[in-house]
């Protein structure tokens, strides 16, 4: 192998941190979501041929980490209606927060945690879930109001 | 782009977010099966995660094959993962004498191998080395051959653990170990690099050669002509059934999708294991296996039971092996043909393996219980009668951990100066979001929702806030690990002790067991003044690198006091395993280790003074019956 490999090595040392923290909140806890991320980069190793550079190295990895997170099997990329679920957190460390996603349609949470947890940029999230900047945006602006409505309610009263 | 929503929100879920786990390429390179060039670095990283397998698939007996990568995990507690106390108890070929692995907790954790009598006698046993993973007995019952002990290679040494040799000396590991029949030859599995395969080698170590490429499990025939593998080598993430002759011909598969198979004693049948899900993580407790029977040239395939870790009775005539029920294991018998089963045992195992292994005599079965509160090796009659116990149950503390973020900084300190505000160093809090000058334990127990991630640690815990450049620096986050130090039991910390470890007035270097400085890295040095660490930040979140301040409190109390006038000398630190006749009272060492996103530099100073000034204050205010619980189940797994 050659080719991407030390792109995807670059990649891997800079964010692996960050794709397992977004996947854990899928499968439920770090140590899955390690092995899924290295999972998803092993994917990446072996199938180059995969990425036909139309978008960013970093798009095409993620888009190969949620499939292999809900153990879709070949190669084919995941629709939207396929995306998993997110927002497995640890709901003791800020109730009021995890509460408030929880709250969230699956299409904003999905934003808000690749905004938050994976720490993308508008345009990379586009980029992943397949939709343009400015839907991103949308989504997120949407996301934000109401997670900002559903906290100013629960702090309030608490 | 970014809005001013962004700045809010990403503090928020910063908070929400978990710490991600230390990952290593080439872990990555590994599951791969990509040989990364330089090939010593490579290597020692393999290990370590070989190691991890290893330990792992000690506690399943069920496949690890390596070169892919399917891992076996370890059984999940509520929080992190636990080893078993024993594992693999094996007879000597005379009968007369049981090996196994005990799990070590404390210190540098690890498996040391043993040998206690089968007569009950002498239930310690012999250590026959310190650090040891899977291994096997000699056919004359003189020797043990296991993987261990610093680096993954092959060992033999004497049952009564003098005369250890090494074998192997390779960088990559070798692990897995077989006796051939005749005692003259030592099958086992090397795995990374292009050299991954069984191996065979002299038991004098002499005329390696590798028999068959992308191997795991070998297992000698009766007649010694022959080994049964597992091998990945049809389709990466599988795992089939393969034989080979001694010499390295003939290879030919005998089963597609199956593990561990282990040949009847007249060497005409093999059984192995299927099944198990597709995925990486395979949990013994969960995922349904089924024994299998097939002649040795691979026809006759039979599914005889639900379970898995089959092993034969010497006449060949049975098989006992794990019986898997609604989420428990016990060890069950069946006929070679499927008939006759049943289950022998009541361990309704769900966080260990029950692992049986038939006499040489065939009239007795070891397995594994905790039914006298922590795992042991048992013996039974073949009928499942006369159970008790040979193995003393080891004692062993499992460390439990508490993360918690950091909750707010003010000049208060609660334990030194109560009712004072103002008057102290900076401190940065954890825990309990409501400390301050006045805190007490009714204060804090009532102080609301904590930043720990068990809800039920009210706890106050600071340290001195840490200043770059002058700039205060938010921790990502506070680790309290609670262990065991002493041989015996602990006490749970009583409500309300307020505790400071470390001295915040050392003008030089302070002993680094009480408090150090490391980076969060992998092997990291502890030292008194701050490194220099790697380290990248975005968001928030450390990916790898950054500063921890490690504090480790005392864990002997005199059992009166809550406090003292200098807030440490109603405690003290064991020494050897024990407790000072002056603090009695044995309770959890709790060590403190706080995780910065910084890369620590020379112009990084504590509020305290300095960088030899570490310390850290504790004021408990546990829910006493959480605490309790967490003391009894994981420091105190002992008999008594």
């Amino acid at each position: 192998m050659a080719g991407l490999d030390s792109e995807l090595e670059d990649l891997y040392r800079r964010r692996q941190g960050a794709f397992q923290v977004m996947l854990a909140s899928i499968t439920g806890g770090v140590e899955s979501a390690r092995d899924v991320v290295q999972e998803a980069f092993v994917q990446a190793l072996r199938d180059q041929d995969g990425f036909r550079g139309e978008g960013s190295l970093e798009g095409w990895v993620w888009r190969i980490a949620f499939r292999v997170a809900i153990g879709s099997k070949g190669s084919r990329e995941l629709t939207v209606d396929e995306m998993p679920e997110v927002g497995l957190v640890d709901e003791s460390r800020d109730p009021t927060l995890a509460l408030a996603v929880r709250g969230l349609p699956p299409q904003r949470r999905m934003a808000i945690f690749l905004r938050y947890f994976a720490d993308l940029s508008y345009a990379e999230i586009g980029e992943v879930l397949g939709v343009a900047e400015g839907t991103v945006a949308a989504t997120l602006s949407q996301a934000h109001r109401q997670l900002g409505a559903a906290l100013s309610a629960n702090e309030v009263v608490a | 782009m970014t809005t001013h929503e962004d700045s809010h929100f990403a503090a928020r879920f910063a908070a929400l977010a978990p710490q991600p786990l230390p990952g290593d390429w080439d872990d990555v390179l590994g599951r791969a099966g990509v040989d990364r060039g330089d090939r010593r670095f490579a290597g020692f990283r393999m290990r370590r995660r070989r190691r991890l397998l290893v330990v792992l698939a000690a506690v399943g007996l069920v496949s690890v094959v390596t070169a892919s990568a399917l891992a076996v995990r370890a059984f999940v507690l509520d929080r992190g993962q636990r080893y078993p106390d024993v594992t693999l108890p094996a007879w000597s070929p005379d009968g007369q004498r049981i090996a196994f692995l005990a799990w070590r907790p404390t210190g540098r954790s690890r498996f040391e191998l043993r040998v206690v009598n089968a007569d009950g006698s002498g239930q310690r046993g012999r250590v026959v080395a310190r650090k040891a993973g899977s291994f096997a007995w000699s056919p004359d019952g003189r020797k043990l051959a296991f993987e261990g002990p610093s680096t993954l290679d092959i060992y033999v040494v004497n049952a009564d653990g003098s005369g250890q040799r090494r074998l192997t000396r390779d960088a990559a590991p070798s692990t897995s170990p077989v006796w051939s029949p005749d005692g003259r030859r030592i099958a086992y599995v090397h795995s990374g690099g292009p050299g991954a395969g069984i191996y065979v080698v002299g038991a004098d170590g002499s005329g390696r050669r590798m028999l068959a490429r992308r191997g795991d499990q070998p297992a000698w025939s009766p007649d010694g002509r022959k080994l049964a593998f597992v091998s990945d080598r049809r389709k990466p993430r599988t795992s089939d059934v393969y034989v080979v002759n001694a010499d390295g011909s003939g290879l030919r598969r005998l089963a597609q999708s199956g593990q561990r198979p282990v040949w009847s004693p007249d060497g005409r049948k093999i059984a192995f294991v299927s099944g198990g899900s597709p995925s990486p993580v395979l949990t013994p407790n969960q995922d349904v296996f089924n024994v299998f029977t097939m002649n040795a040239d691979g026809s006759g395939k039979r599914k005889l039971a639900r379970g898995f870790g089959p092993v034969w009775s010497p006449d060949g005539r049975k098989i006992a092996f794990v019986r898997q029920r609604a989420g428990s294991m016990d060890v069950g018998v069946t006929n070679a043909d499927g008939s006759g089963q049943r289950t022998l045992t009541r361990v309704r195992a769900v966080d260990f393996i029950p692992q049986p292994a038939w006499s040489p005599d065939g009239q007795r079965i070891l397995f594994v219980s905790d039914r006298e509160g922590s795992e042991a090796v048992y013996v039974m009659n073949a009928d499942g009668s006369g159970q008790r116990r040979l193995t003393s149950p080891a004692p062993p503390a499992i460390p439990f951990r508490v993360r918690c973020g950091s909750s707010h900084r003010n000049q208060d300190d609660p334990i030194v100066s109560p009712g004072q505000p103002g008057s102290s160093h900076d401190h940065t809090f954890f825990g309990n979001r409501s400390t301050d000058a006045f805190s007490t334990l009714a204060s804090l127990r009532a102080g609301g929702p904590t930043t720990c991630n068990d809800p039920a640690d009210a706890s106050a815990y600071w340290v001195p806030t840490l200043y770059v450049a002058g700039r205060a620096v938010e921790p990502l986050a506070l680790i309290a690990t609670y262990s065991r130090r002493t041989t015996g039991p602990v006490e749970p910390f009583p409500a309300g002790l307020k505790v400071i470890a470390g001295n915040a007035h050392a003008p030089r270097a302070q002993s680094t067991a009480v408090t150090s400085w490391s980076c969060a890295v992998p092997r990291a040095a502890r030292s008194s003044t701050i490194p220099s660490c790697p380290g990248t930040w975005r968001g928030g979140l450390t990916r790898n690198g950054g500063l921890r301040l490690h504090v480790a409190f005392p864990d002997c109390w005199t059992g009166e006091q809550l406090d003292s006038a200098d807030h440490k000398s109603h405690m003290a630190y064991s020494s050897r395993g024990a407790c000072p006749r002056s603090h009695p009272v044995a309770v959890p060492a709790l060590s403190l280790v706080v995780h910065y996103p910084v890369s620590g530099r020379r112009d990084a100073e504590l509020a305290s003074g300095g960088q030899f000034s570490g310390h850290a204050d504790f004021f408990n205010a546990w829910n006493r019956a959480a605490l309790a619980s967490w003391v009894k189940r994981y420091l105190n797994r002992t008999l008594e």
